[in-house]
């Protein structure tokens, strides 16, 4: 039985590593919270029920892990170097005196966290609308209008009709 | 502009189940011919479906990496099986072979099982698990008789003068007490913090009389070691080596190490 467990386990390890990449955007943090997620995983194997989503238990882990990571980050100062504001920016305005965002990489970093964790689990790991409910613990429909405004404000940073800082200069 | 009646109008919950895969495959129709109609609706699916593909393609590569030895050993079951074993056991194994190792704790991933039991993060983990859900004697010595506690514990460690106990109100946890502990070479003395809320956190310190007298800038960092739902933090700090054990987040117990280090005046750091 806890081979069983191990390989189901085991299954879901690069698709966790993926959305975590997403994430954190940082392969080693992405990794210390797969790490987490896993050792909270087997530490709490007995809350699992055989037969029921095993995929769906993981993310929820490594979610609420990483919840109260950034909880916890929010009221830590945070040291950031030269380089992270350079990428964060093409700041430089615009012909248009408009901010663009140029990529996807980079629109996605101003969608609202709750935004864009559920953009992730449904387009990037394909997770149904349930899971995902299941998975932040908040109703479909809520899961339904997160993914709606957070695709809509993607798009429209993607488009250039929105800026990423929601300041224009006149 | 709808000719069939009975059809309810195509909703933008529609549009995203589209995307997805997941629309009612009796709505297909309704919903194919609505984005004839609807050039602006058909942009907007049309730019969602490339948001998906994109970042399928920034990360689909993490799928075909190697996954990292750690990963591949977090997900192995041996120590919550090692859990299950029982912590009177493990404390005998470590009384039976805890001379053998040293207190240096590598990296953040689990060590050879076979060494495990030797490594100090270890045996801090088993006294905070012994001591953790104890109600009448969680210390010998309580809070109040605070410089007692320092003076007693200093002297059995071989300290040359009174350890300072730290102070983690700051963190949110109060001072207990303390007792003393047989650890692998002599004794080891086990402070007990408590918050509001009963959670418990328990300061492991051994007088680490082989560290070298000065270390290089680069001993000073805090290891991380995780047995069960105990969570360690070990570092070493002059002559002192020292592993605070709790069953809290390693974030909350990172900063509460944080504390402790900072405690002597030093500078916090780690990697």
């Amino acid at each position: 039985m806890i081979a069983d467990r191990t390989k189901l386990i085991a299954e879901q390890i690069p698709r966790l590593r993926r959305y975590a990449r997403a994430l954190t955007r940082d392969p080693v943090a992405a990794d210390d919270l797969v790490q987490d997620a896993l050792e909270r995983a087997w530490s709490r194997l007995h809350l699992w029920r055989s037969g029921s989503n095993m995929r769906a238990w993981l993310f929820t882990i490594l979610h609420n892990i990483h919840a109260n990571q950034v909880r916890a980050a929010s009221i830590r100062p945070q040291l950031t170097t030269l380089a992270d504001w350079e990428t964060t920016g093409s700041l430089a305005p615009t012909q248009e005196d408009r901010v663009m965002v140029r990529s996807l990489a980079q629109a996605i970093d101003f969608l609202p966290e709750e935004q864009r964790i559920v953009v992730l689990l449904i387009g990037l790991e394909e997770l149904t609308y349930e899971e995902a409910s299941k998975v932040l613990d908040v109703p479909v429909g809520t899961i339904m209008s997160r993914l709606s405004r957070g695709r809509e404000k993607l798009r429209r940073l993607m488009a250039g009709s929105e800026t990423p800082i929601g300041v224009q200069k006149s | 502009m709808n000719n069939r009646f009975d059809d309810p109008p195509v909703q933008d919950e529609e549009l995203h189940r589209l995307v997805d895969g997941r629309l009612d495959p009796a709505r297909a129709a309704t919903v194919a011919e609505h984005l004839t109609r609807s050039p602006d609706d058909a942009a907007r699916v049309e730019a969602w479906r490339r948001q998906k593909a994109g970042l399928h393609g920034l990360y689909d590569g993490v799928l075909a990496e190697e996954i990292p030895p750690r990963l591949r050993r977090a997900s192995r079951p041996w120590r919550a099986v090692g859990v299950a074993i029982g912590r009177v056991a493990a404390a005998f194994a470590l009384v039976m072979i805890g001379g053998l190792g040293g207190w240096m704790l590598r990296d953040t991933g689990p060590l050879p099982e076979a060494r495990i039991v030797v490594e100090f993060a270890e045996r801090a983990a088993v006294a905070h698990a012994v001591y953790l859900p104890e109600v009448r004697h969680p210390v010998e010595v309580v809070a109040s008789e605070a410089q007692h506690l320092s003076v007693w514990t200093s002297r059995r460690l071989g300290l040359p003068e009174p350890i300072r106990i730290p102070d983690l109100r700051s963190g949110g946890f109060e001072l207990v007490g303390g007792r003393l502990l047989p650890d692998a070479q002599g004794p080891a003395a086990q402070y007990m913090y408590q918050d509001t809320g009963g959670r418990r956190v328990t300061l492991y310190v051994k007088h680490n009389a082989e560290a070298p007298a000065v270390g290089s800038e680069e001993q000073e960092r805090f290891d991380y070691y995780r047995r069960g739902d105990t969570a360690v933090l070990a570092w070493r700090d002059g002559n002192l080596a020292c592993a605070i054990a709790g069953n809290i987040e390693k974030r909350e117990l990172k900063r509460l190490a944080h504390l402790v280090y900072g405690y002597g005046g030093n500078k916090p750091k780690y990697r």
